[in-house]
């Protein structure tokens, strides 16, 4: 029924769907600049929303190891509204 | 299994096509003989079902079911045109229903019938119009109109927690209705929160994920996100080689999901236009064509 893609969960899920693609790209590019993504930090990464994990991307062409993104997770991330 | 949103309003309707057509005629006499196919020529119909139906009174007739999320000012006009088209093909007296899901804007009213007056000459249809917000949820339960089981969290009186529970049991009751339980969800959806839904339908959401029709939704999400993930890995080029030619830039754009996931780890050794040039050239589309 073509009406129920409009319904908000339908949209919930594609959403995550849209997200996801931009989150493993962004991933894989960070554990080949800085070596490894530690699970804390990557489910940070995760939980990001697109505008950010989008600057996060354009931040890690200048990162070089995993305190560069700790840092930028800091300054950046959603810990702060925990 | 099929796709969740492709679950259509024939199926709905072949689960009680009796009580169905007793419903919308609001006649207990009429019994439903068969859906028919409705594909017109010319239009395009995805929300409808056209029914072929008999009471002793009227004989052999049809029902036009048209099923819309939100009314429109157009549906007066696309009423008569199926009308006109089902009448033609079938050459039986039509009885049109418009099935309205969620309420139109304020400013909307809705309307049962089509006029027109050009340059002196008239036509007219009128048609059945339900609006579901409108309809009380316990005929649901009461006259076994299972069709609207899906559909109960957005009847009047149907987005009580409660009353969604009980439209469940009934879908996990039997099990050619169980394939129906997503649907309830997403019509609870527009009603209640999401969260709040799963917890209702007592839904695991891990088993969940794991359901084909979730990862069918969530693929189209992905299929969309490549749009996102092109736009990002033009950004970084940028940033890392300066500005990129709009012909490197229309390369970039046509490739597909793992070349373009392959060229997003290859930037990063990058440093001038050139080496994004050979990339390509090694890895895009050209050397297929």
């Amino acid at each position: 029924m073509t009406v129920l893609r409009e319904s908000p969960w339908y949209q919930e899920i594609q959403q995550e769907g849209r997200q996801e693609g931009e989150q493993s790209l962004v991933l894989r590019q960070l554990t080949r600049q800085i070596g490894s993504v530690s699970p804390e930090a990557r489910s940070k990464v995760q939980a990001l929303s697109i505008k950010q994990l989008e600057s996060l991307g354009e931040a890690l062409l200048d990162f070089s190891n995993p305190s560069d993104l700790a840092n930028w997770l800091q300054n950046n991330g959603n810990a702060e509204e925990s | 299994m099929p796709k969740v949103a492709d679950i259509g309003g024939k199926r709905l309707i072949s689960l009680a096509p009796d009580a169905w057509v007793q419903w919308i005629t609001q006649s207990s006499d009429v019994i439903a003989r068969e859906i028919l196919n409705s594909e017109f020529q010319w239009v395009s119909r995805q929300n409808d079902v056209l029914m072929k139906a008999f009471s002793p009174q009227h004989g052999e007739f049809l029902i036009l079911n048209e099923l819309q999320l939100r009314y429109t000012t157009k549906m007066p006009r696309r009423m008569r045109a199926y009308v006109g088209l089902a009448e033609e093909k079938f050459e039986l007296p039509t009885y049109p229903v418009l099935v309205n899901i969620l309420p139109p804007a304020s400013t909307v009213t809705v309307s049962d019938r089509f006029e027109s007056d050009f340059m002196g000459l008239q036509a007219r249809q009128d048609y059945q119009v339900i609006n579901l917000w409108q309809v009380d949820a316990s005929i649901v339960f009461d006259q076994s109109i299972s069709t609207l089981l899906p559909f109960v969290p957005v009847l009047q009186g149907g987005g009580d927690p409660e009353v969604v529970q009980r439209a469940l049991q009934l879908l996990r009751l039997d099990e050619s209705l169980s394939e129906l339980e997503p649907l309830l969800g997403f019509f609870a959806s527009f009603v209640l929160d999401t969260e709040l839904v799963s917890q209702i339908l007592r839904w695991d959401m891990a088993v969940l994920r794991e359901s084909p029709w979730y990862q069918e939704i969530r693929q189209e999400g992905l299929e969309e996100g490549l749009q996102n993930e092109q736009a990002l890995i033009l950004r970084q080029l940028k940033h890392r080689v300066g500005e990129v030619s709009q012909n490197l830039t229309a390369q970039v754009r046509v490739l597909p999901r793992l070349q373009l996931e392959a060229l997003g780890e290859a930037l990063l050794d990058f440093s001038n236009p050139s080496e994004l040039a050979n990339w390509l050239q090694h890895n895009g589309r050209a050397e297929q064509s």
